[in-house]
């Protein structure tokens, strides 16, 4: 069984260990500079950690999830990564004023997840492989029931607190997954190959 | 959960009454009290320690010379470091010596005429400076200043100018009058200047008079002026300073040393934020003073013990203990927690009244009866005034914790509670101790106290010092250190040089060691406060010995020797002020003008300079990629990740597909 190696998620997960052990102030979420004008900081918190815990349990997934659906995103996985990012942020901006400051991939990864599990199970399903379409499809439900269990009780599943430099924050696994939803319908649209070709002579 | 200390917080320090800081007079006097005419407050906040210069002026509308006694609310860690008044309009910076010498002096003085004044401390409460005469008709001008130790917690600094004064005994309450009123001018002006970025800036107390604004990168400004004689100090002010969020875990090292002798250093470790969060059950037993100096505020108690029983859990169990001139047990034993025992505890609490004496030492002896073993307990203690009824002696309060395994968090509401005994049963205990002014942002407070109480903490800390001779540090035992505190050291050096930096701390049971290098230099001038400071911290050391019941005669001496070799204002030495020729006539010392001297000096260039960065392991962090904790901080993005769970799901979840894949593939 050869993997293949998820080169997109890879890349990322390499900047995110670069830019965390650098820990670059000027990165993180920090909603009072945002506002002031920090714009990039919507884009770069996710890829700052506070704790080696917080990073390795991002990036992992990350891979797992690369392995997954980056040979369905394609070049979308960017796409996917760019939305959720100002979804995330923007949206905790506006819903969740009380939070000063947010980092890591947790959100987004979220959106490449939804997004991914839908695009793999579109795909699966034009190839004829039903039933890894429909267990694409329970990727889809079980991270829905998974953020709705988050928003109700405010928990967060898989997360260890104490592992984060700071709280566990469900909206953005919300927001991550919204974000996810929203970039899925920019598919590229490549022009489908011309109906001009020529059979074999044989299978006249 | 643990929310319930936060709300006493809240209720309590917003239930406590107001009295100021002021002027006092005689009640037998037939006058009018003396007026203060103008008060002028310079604060600089500068790398880790404030700097407080109040200047006075009072006016005395009246045909005969009068004594003016003013009393000054002690400050938290503070060193009164310079009495200066004006005598024939040249001023003259007073000197330390021992507490009956400058009775002795002063009242030599006021018999004779002349000019004199005179700062004492009453025990933990206040500074009490005795002016005499002030002239009939004529103004006279009190200048004082004290250094203060400034820490941060969970990257929020807070200082306190406070005004108002508390537990004045009822004898004092009757026989004097006080008029905080400022008939002149009343200004505050503080300056933050710091290195490390500050986000943001909040005062408290006169906020419709305060301006806040930022002159520098590095250089924040709060002030409050009022020249309409409108001002009344009946309400401390409060300042805190919010650090950038994102500061790195760190060492800072600020010394002075000058020539080849002996340097000081002040020492400050901000400890990382990854601290775990906690979960097991807890008996919590509440000790609440419902003494007659609640009267007033027992209502708001009992609706703040009310709502933080709502908080507990289902796995906690509590008791309520109350004391006044004895202690009684208002819930029976331990009390599970349910809908139904919360609502009791509830009822019994907002039925409590104000009764007689304080009675602390009764009321934390039933807080630590009935302890089990093997169950995590805390006491939540919260007074607001000294203990009066009963043993009073902190050795007697130490000896009841003896072998007992519980945590004391004790709550020191207002200036007049006994802070050094509240604060050494929560050091004893490995538990904290929180001041609340009356003035204080509440919220701000209840956060604090919350992130602590929610985490694992430092315990057991030990600082050692390699590779550079450090002597007579101060602390002598490091209280235990809850997320967001830092640790903060004061000692001294002989020989410049690099030292290795060890921090040792049990966790959980565990034992943890970090490690750096720090430099200590040579010379540096810039902060000849720190030898005052250092002081001072030892003296709070020799003073825990003595309230233990050391040995008192050699306890006393010392404190003594430091106070007088370091001009410090303490229990056994006060600052007296006489003309320049007395000083020569009496044979005493003109020490502390010298030091004044070099401190004004060393000031001024700080002032003129940028801000130094006092961070100590910058090219060897001491905790690697750690942040300071902050107050709200609520970074980590809370992984949908987060776990191994997660990655073993997606590893079945590929598993799956690519068995599928194959299966289907054979069927083709």
């Amino acid at each position: 069984m050869l993997i293949r190696v998820p080169w997109r998620s890879l890349g990322v997960g390499l900047a995110a260990v670069v830019l965390t052990a650098a820990a670059p102030a000027p990165l993180l979420y920090s909603r009072h500079t945002i506002l002031q004008g920090e714009v990039w900081r919507l884009f770069t918190c996710h890829l700052v950690h506070g704790t080696f815990n917080h990073l390795l349990w991002d990036v992992l997934p990350l891979l797992g999830v690369g392995i997954l659906f980056e040979r369905s995103l394609k070049d979308r996985f960017w796409t996917i990564l760019a939305v959720s990012s100002v979804v995330v942020c923007g949206g905790l901006l506006v819903l969740q004023p009380d939070l000063p400051t947010y980092c890591g991939l947790s959100g987004v990864l979220n959106g490449l997840w939804v997004a991914g599990s839908l695009s793999a199970a579109r795909d699966e399903r034009s190839a004829g492989s039903l039933a890894v379409a429909a267990l694409y499809q329970a990727c889809v439900f079980a991270l829905l029931g998974k953020i709705a269990f988050e928003a109700v009780t405010g928990v967060s599943l898989f997360t260890d607190p104490s592992k984060l430099d700071g709280v566990a924050v469900p909206m953005a696994h919300v927001l991550g997954a919204l974000g996810g939803v929203l970039a899925l319908p920019t598919r590229v649209r490549r022009a489908p190959p011309r109906a001009s070709f020529t059979l074999p002579a044989e299978s006249l | 959960m643990r929310r319930i200390l936060c709300l006493l917080m809240l209720c309590f320090a917003a239930a406590l009454p107001a009295r100021a800081a002021g002027l006092l007079q005689p009640k037998d006097s037939a006058l009018p009290p003396l007026q203060i005419k103008d008060h002028t407050v310079k604060v600089v906040i500068n790398n880790g320690f404030a700097v407080t210069e109040v200047d006075q002026v009072f006016h005395n509308p009246h045909d005969q010379d009068l004594e003016a006694i003013y009393t000054f609310p002690l400050p938290k860690d503070a060193s009164l470091s310079e009495l200066s008044l004006w005598i024939d309009g040249v001023e003259v910076v007073g000197e330390v010596v021992e507490k009956e010498r400058a009775r002795e002096v002063y009242q030599e003085e006021k018999k004779a005429g002349r000019d004199a004044a005179v700062a004492e401390k009453r025990d933990y409460i206040a500074f009490d400076v005795y002016v005499s005469p002030v002239r009939a008709k004529s103004d006279t001008r009190v200048r004082l200043l004290y250094l203060q130790p400034l820490e941060i917690d969970s990257g929020v600094g807070r200082y306190v100018y406070p005004l108002e004064e508390g537990n004045v005994d009822e004898a004092a309450q009757a026989f004097w009058n006080r008029l905080p009123q400022v008939h002149g001018t009343f200004s505050f002006d503080c300056t933050l200047r710091t290195s490390y970025p500050i986000d943001e800036i909040r005062a408290k107390g006169y906020e419709d008079l305060a301006k806040v604004r930022q002159e520098s990168a590095d250089t924040w400004r709060v002030q409050v002026l009022s020249e309409e004689g409108t001002v009344s100090l009946e309400k401390d002010m409060v300042i805190y300073y919010r650090l950038a969020q994102d500061l790195p875990a760190r060492v800072d090292l600020l010394s002075n040393r000058q020539g080849d002798g002996q340097g000081s250093f002040l020492m400050v470790i901000t400890p990382g934020a990854d601290l775990k969060t906690i979960s097991e059950g807890v008996d919590w037993t509440f000790v609440l003073d419902i003494s007659g100096s609640m009267q007033g505020k027992i209502a708001v108690a009992g609706d703040a013990l009310g709502r933080s029983l709502d908080q507990l859990r289902s796995q906690d169990r509590f008791r309520i203990i109350v004391f006044a001139d004895k202690a009684r047990e208002i819930t029976q034993g331990w009390t599970p927690v349910t809908p139904e025992s919360v609502a009791e505890g509830q009822r019994a609490v907002l039925s409590l009244q104000t009764e007689g004496g304080t009675n602390l030492y009764d009321g934390f002896l039933q807080g630590l009866s009935g302890l089990e073993e093997g169950r995590t307990s805390a006491i939540i203690l919260i007074s607001d005034g000294g203990a009066n009824v009963g043993p009073t002696e902190n050795g007697a309060f130490l000896k009841l914790l003896d072998k007992k395994d519980v945590r004391v968090f004790t709550f020191v509401m207002g200036q007049g509670a006994n802070q050094p005994l509240l604060g050494r049963l929560a050091e004893e205990s490995n538990g904290f101790s929180m001041d609340v002014s009356n003035q204080d942002d509440l919220y701000g407070r209840i956060v604090q106290a919350k992130a602590k109480l929610a985490r694992e903490a430092l315990h057991g800390l030990r600082v050692e010092i390699d590779g550079v001779p450090v002597s007579e540090l101060a602390p002598a035992r490091l209280p235990s250190a809850y997320y967001g505190q830092q640790i903060t050291l004061f000692g001294r050096y002989t020989k410049p040089g690099e030292a290795t930096l060890r921090l040792r701390a049990r966790i959980s049971g565990a034992e943890k060691v970090w490690e750096t290098k720090v430099r200590f230099p040579g010379q540096d001038g810039d902060y000849p406060e720190l030898e005052r400071l250092w002081a001072l911290a030892r003296i709070a050391d020799i003073n825990k010995q003595l309230q233990d019941g050391g040995k008192k005669s050699e306890l006393r001496q010392a404190v003594v020797d430091l106070g007088t070799q370091y001009s410090i204002v303490t229990d056994y030495t006060s600052m007296v002020v006489v003309s320049e020729e007395r000083f020569k006539e009496l044979g005493i010392d003109r020490k502390n003008k010298g030091r004044v001297q070099k401190e004004r000096e060393a000031r001024e260039v700080r002032w003129q300079g940028q801000p130094r960065d006092p961070r100590a392991d910058t090219t060897q962090p001491m905790f690697p990629g750690a942040r300071a904790p902050h107050v709200g901080s609520g970074g980590g993005g809370g992984a949908g990740a987060g776990g191994p769970e997660l990655v073993g799901l997606l590893t079945a979840l590929y598993g799956a597909r690519e068995y599928l894949r194959r299966r289907r593939g054979k069927q083709c």
